[in-house]
């Protein structure tokens, strides 16, 4: 059951991502970068921090594992991705109701995750959750902006790749 | 979290002057990518080796142990300095030489094998422990896997880059 609504969720975060990017909102490299950058924060952070840590514990069954691993990997990055290029795009109120929906989404999805035993807490509730996810969108929103800073300098060297 | 599970050893010493080698490889390799270009280079050899880590390396699955044990530890993160330079090295090769589509294959087949035989380097070494039936022998598929898509993402860069 877990694994399906993640599996939908996830497929729906890529078709949105893949159908629906808007050019003026940012870059492939832009959007590869904001996409990478936060699976890679997300991936560690379970396991290197909440579990090293003894916060919370992942499950050990693996069709709540597979489940857990779209959750981890896959849905949470590409929609807080989403999300930070739906902010930098937006009005200050607009920023702030978005902030606002995606503490209550975060919240939601903690629910199923605990009701559906992906993990449990140990020294954790879900207030720390909240404010893991709301630490994890500043800190890619920042990063995301120094990205989009940097200066293109590519060496001048004759592309020939992909031709046949 | 601690620096070592056990005490400082050979695969600790041997990890930080594998790490010295490669990154003294990238310093000396002519810079032919662009800054956001490069940074994505990086981000992709650290994610897609995360993204492994904390999903095949960890229970239910737990088919390998980096360093000394299953623990988290400030030298399981040095590790994941090995990856940004290879991939770098990958992707240079593939634009100096201009590999063209029919020999691809190939050229992604030889880097598999020498990712293989630095893989048994470290194995040896003490850095991966193979367990539950793993062995290095599926690491071909992972190696084949990751360095076809790191050359599908270079490609759907790129004709965004002579655009912007």
């Amino acid at each position: 059951m877990v694994f399906t609504f993640y599996f939908v969720l996830s497929w729906m975060m890529m078709g949105l991502f893949i159908f629906n990017r808007q050019e003026n909102r940012g870059s492939r490299k832009e959007l590869l970068f904001l996409v990478l950058l936060t699976c890679l924060i997300n991936t560690h952070t379970y396991l290197g921090l909440f579990e090293t840590f003894k916060w919370m514990k992942t499950t050990t069954t693996p069709k709540l594992y597979l489940a857990f691993l779209l959750f981890r990997s896959v849905f949470s990055p590409l929609f807080v991705s989403y999300l930070i290029m739906y902010i930098n795009n937006s009005t200050l109120i607009k920023q702030f109701l978005l902030l606002l929906l995606y503490c209550l989404i975060i919240l939601g999805i903690d629910k199923v995750n605990l009701s559906s035993e992906l993990y449990t807490f140990k020294k954790w509730n879900h207030i720390f959750t909240v404010i893991y996810y709301l630490l994890y969108l500043f800190f890619a929103m920042y990063a995301f902006n120094w990205f989009k800073g940097l200066q293109e300098q590519e060496v001048k060297c004759k592309d020939d790749v992909g031709r046949t | 979290m601690m620096l070592v599970e056990h005490k400082f050893g050979q695969n600790d010493y041997f990890v930080i002057c594998a790490v010295l080698v490669s990154w003294g490889i990238f310093f000396f390799l002519p810079k032919v990518f662009s800054n956001q270009l490069t940074i994505l280079i990086f981000l992709y050899s650290l994610t897609a080796a995360g993204l492994f880590d904390n999903s095949f390396g960890s229970e239910p699955f737990d088919f390998y142990d980096i360093m000394d044990g299953p623990a988290y530890t400030v030298m399981d993160i040095v590790v994941y300095f090995l990856y940004p330079p290879f991939s770098y090295l990958f992707l240079y090769i593939y634009k100096k030489f201009q590999i063209k589509d029919r020999y691809l294959v190939f050229f992604i087949l030889s880097f598999t094998a020498a990712a293989i035989g630095v893989e048994w380097v470290y194995h040896s070494m003490g850095v991966f422990h193979y367990k539950n039936g793993n062995s290095i022998i599926y690491s071909v598929c992972a190696y084949l896997f990751i360095q076809s898509l790191l050359i599908v993402f270079y490609r759907f860069l790129r004709p965004n880059e002579q655009v912007k």
